[in-house]
């Protein structure tokens, strides 16, 4: 089919696959990373998530959609990184690879395919996992203890059972990641280059993220004045992954509102959400379910708040009676 | 300078390459046109159309009358070459307007109309010779509106505007023809403008340009100082603007000059007392006062996305075949845009002519976006400068939605392309939208 001719004639050089692959490379490092410290499991890890996203995401939409041509878009890869990154590095690759396939025909391909779907893949997946196999979703392996590690590598048993946290955890491994935790959400340092390489690619809207982060750190205090250490909720949010969820699940644009303030309440509801279920509810799962929650409400804040028109009063839709 | 601007739009850190209009400004001359046949449609403009007083095989000079119109909304069309007349027919210009047009032979001469000659007494004519000056002079806005400049001025001045606005922010990459006039004929602009602001019988004179064009700001910084002792009795101003697209559109203009966002249908005479001209326009009105000669050329600026651009002087009614004959290149593009690159039409057939509002011809070699599904990126929401949704509309436009479009207000889009421009996803985003606005205003009027 030949296109028409159609103004404009000249076109910014960035595609979508461009912007994905972006993505792709500010989570290098953390891969990088997690390999460093995790060992040579989190590479088959990676290739086993990524291969299963991208062949279901291939041969649905060949089904579904036959007319289209199949772009090689690079998000299936992204999501399939980002899971594994979410998953303690002894979960089990069947696991792993179910959790991917589930994602990408129920979660993406069902709405759509790419660009279409409410939740985020890899946030959808990983809440599968949760459900389906908490058992599997603890993360007991120490950082830097078995890099090649063929036991654990075949069966996904951790081969010591060391305490949950460590009591000599100090501050340079906190930042550097070197705690226990999921695979690729401990290190602050590598996900802050990912954030600083996004940001420099003109990827990075920095509304979502910041406004999340600020009401966790904020809202700290008044919602556990009584229970939990500072330390405790520190490392808590540092092994669920605060800063991982904030620059990539939650920072992408497919379940993200378009306009600024909505990106604000949406970053700000989600970090509200987080404070509340890890008060209340149970900590396992406070990290990756408000972002989905407020993922669903994405089509909402995007019905009413818009930038206002020419000539409109009020940036606020005005509801038909 | 304080300069002022518009939210949103595309910036050069976009992508948009605004310094190519600087180099090749520099660096090539100016050329004049000189075409075998011209085709001059009898609607060049916005109003109504003109009756052709020439018959086949008559033979005219350059400035003499050709069309006519049937009442004072239209425009005149002059003969732009000197030969006979070979054909009078209809023709459908790629803005999708149907006329009838004249077909005249060049026989090389240049053989002037008598009517044309310099003039001794500039200073000295009235108010009411100007405007009926103006009216002969067969004068549109030549940034591409098309409105008839005679009718736009008694309207200022029934309105009472006291400010009158030069536009000479090319904002649309690859366009530099309003550029050319600025950085050559300066001082021709400014009595122009000077004569036009007569007309509207305004208190000052405001020139709008923007930052980049550090020469042309110069040179008209050095006419006005030079001619300022003609012209005491009104203010001259020159204001800057950030470089900017699409700065140009009339309403961004008076959007980033006096903050009052105009809506469709709404001018700027009654809202912010303020009549806008081309820097183009201005100039060929000198042409009209110094020399007593109609608009029969003009300005073009032929660039493309792989070629060094230049301007030529084109008669107008020169076919675009004609004028790309010699340049390289052109003849295996891969579509030749009628306009600017942002916002031209795609032609197939060449023997469509230049027209008055033709600023450019685009001649673009490698455009290949990718189609997807929008990843929801909001890419367009950010780029458009009236505040509109584009995602939004375009899908609303293509579940055919039309009425949820208009309540979404998809009758202010300007077409621009600012939203298709940076769609990672390579939708057509601008055009759907300014069919549908197209059809949403019809309606609204009608």
């Amino acid at each position: 089919m030949k296109r028409k001719q159609l103004a404009p004639h000249i076109h910014a050089d960035q595609p979508a696959a461009e912007r994905y692959m972006y993505v792709l490379v500010a989570l290098l490092p953390i891969v990088i990373g997690a390999v460093f410290y995790y060992g040579i499991r989190v590479l088959l890890l990676t290739a086993v998530s990524c291969s299963v996203f991208f062949f279901c995401d291939y041969l649905s939409s060949k089904k579904m959609y036959p007319e289209l041509p199949f772009h090689a878009d690079y998000s299936s890869l992204v999501s399939g990184m980002i899971l594994v990154m979410l998953v303690p590095v002894s979960s089990a690759f069947w696991a792993v690879a179910l959790a991917a396939a589930f994602s990408s025909l129920l979660v993406k391909q069902a709405f759509g395919g790419v660009g279409r779907n409410i939740f985020n893949p890899a946030l959808a997946a990983r809440a599968f996992l949760q459900i389906a196999f908490p058992a599997q979703m603890v993360a007991v392996e120490q950082p830097m203890e078995h890099f090649w590690g063929l036991r654990s590598l075949l069966t996904g048993k951790a081969l010591a059972s060391s305490a949950l946290v460590s009591a000599d955890v100090g501050m340079l491994d906190v930042i550097s990641g070197r705690i226990c935790g999921m695979v690729g959400t401990t290190s602050l340092v590598l996900i802050a280059i990912g954030a600083v390489i996004l940001f420099e690619r003109k990827l990075f809207s920095v509304y979502a993220p910041v406004s999340f982060f600020l009401v966790i750190v904020l809202g700290y205090i008044p919602f556990n004045w009584t229970s939990v250490g500072l330390m405790e909720f520190f490392l808590w949010c540092i092994r669920g992954g605060v800063l991982f969820i904030a620059v990539f699940p939650l920072h992408d644009c497919t379940t993200m509102p378009m306009d600024k303030w909505a990106q604000c309440l949406f970053g700000g509801g989600a970090g509200l959400l987080t404070l509340i279920l890890y008060r209340f509810g149970n900590a396992s799962y406070a990290m990756i379910y408000p972002v989905l929650m407020m993922n669903a409400l994405t089509p909402v804040f995007d019905y009413y708040i818009r930038p206002r028109a020419f000539s409109k009063a009020s940036w606020f839709r005005e509801v038909d009676k | 300078m304080k300069k002022v601007t518009f939210k949103k739009g595309n910036l050069q850190s976009d992508g948009l390459d605004f310094g190519r209009q600087r180099k090749f400004m520099r660096e090539a001359l100016l050329e004049v046109c000189s075409p075998r046949e011209v085709i001059l449609p009898m609607v060049q403009h916005r109003g109504t159309p003109c009756d052709p007083v020439v018959s086949v095989g008559d033979s005219v000079a350059i400035g003499d009358l050709v069309g006519v119109p049937a009442d004072m909304k239209g425009v005149p069309v002059h003969a732009s070459v000197s030969g006979e007349v070979t054909k009078i027919d209809s023709i459908r210009l790629p803005n999708r307007v149907s006329c009838k047009a004249v077909w005249i032979k060049n026989d090389l001469n240049r053989r002037f109309s008598t009517k044309i000659h310099p003039r001794t007494n500039v200073d000295q004519l009235s108010l009411a010779e100007l405007s009926k000056l103006l009216w002969t002079s067969g004068i549109c806005g030549m940034g591409g509106e098309g409105i008839s400049t005679y009718s736009k001025c008694v309207k200022a001045e029934k309105a009472g505007v006291e400010t009158l606005l030069v536009n000479a922010t090319q904002s649309e990459p690859f366009l530099a023809c309003d550029l050319h006039h600025l950085r050559v004929n300066a001082p021709r602009v400014l009595q122009g403008a000077m004569a036009l602001g007569g007309i509207c019988r305004v208190k000052k004179v405001v020139f709008c340009i923007e930052d980049l064009w550090v020469d042309e700001i110069d040179a008209l910084n050095k006419a006005i100082t030079d001619l300022r002792h003609r012209y005491l009795d009104k203010k001259i101003e020159v204001r800057l603007f950030k470089t900017r697209f699409p700065q140009g559109c009339q309403q961004l203009i008076i959007k980033a000059l006096y903050g009052v966002e105009l809506p469709i249908g709404k001018d700027p005479e009654e809202e912010v007392k303020a009549v806008l001209f081309n820097a183009s326009t201005c100039q060929a009105f000198c042409d009209m006062i110094e020399k007593n000669q109609p608009l029969i050329s003009r300005v073009v600026t032929i660039s493309g996305d792989t070629i060094t651009g230049h301007n030529v002087l084109v008669p107008i009614g020169t076919s675009v075949s004609e004028l790309l004959e010699r340049v390289p290149g052109a003849h295996t593009a891969q579509r030749i845009a009628w306009g600017g690159a942002m916002t031209g039409v795609a032609i197939k057939d060449l023997n469509v002519p230049i027209i008055k509002t033709t600023a450019a011809i685009t001649i673009i070699r490698k455009f290949e976006p990718m189609r997807m599904n929008c990843i929801h990126c909001g890419a367009c929401v950010g780029a458009c400068p009236v505040g509109l949704s584009p995602y939004l509309l375009n899908r609303l436009i293509e579940i055919g939605q039309e009425e949820a479009a208009v309540s979404e207000s998809v009758e202010q889009c300007i077409a621009c392309g600012a939203c298709a421009y940076v769609c990672p996803a390579g939708i057509e985003l601008s055009t759907n939208i300014a069919k549908a606005a197209h059809r949403a205003r019809k309606r609204g009027i009608v």
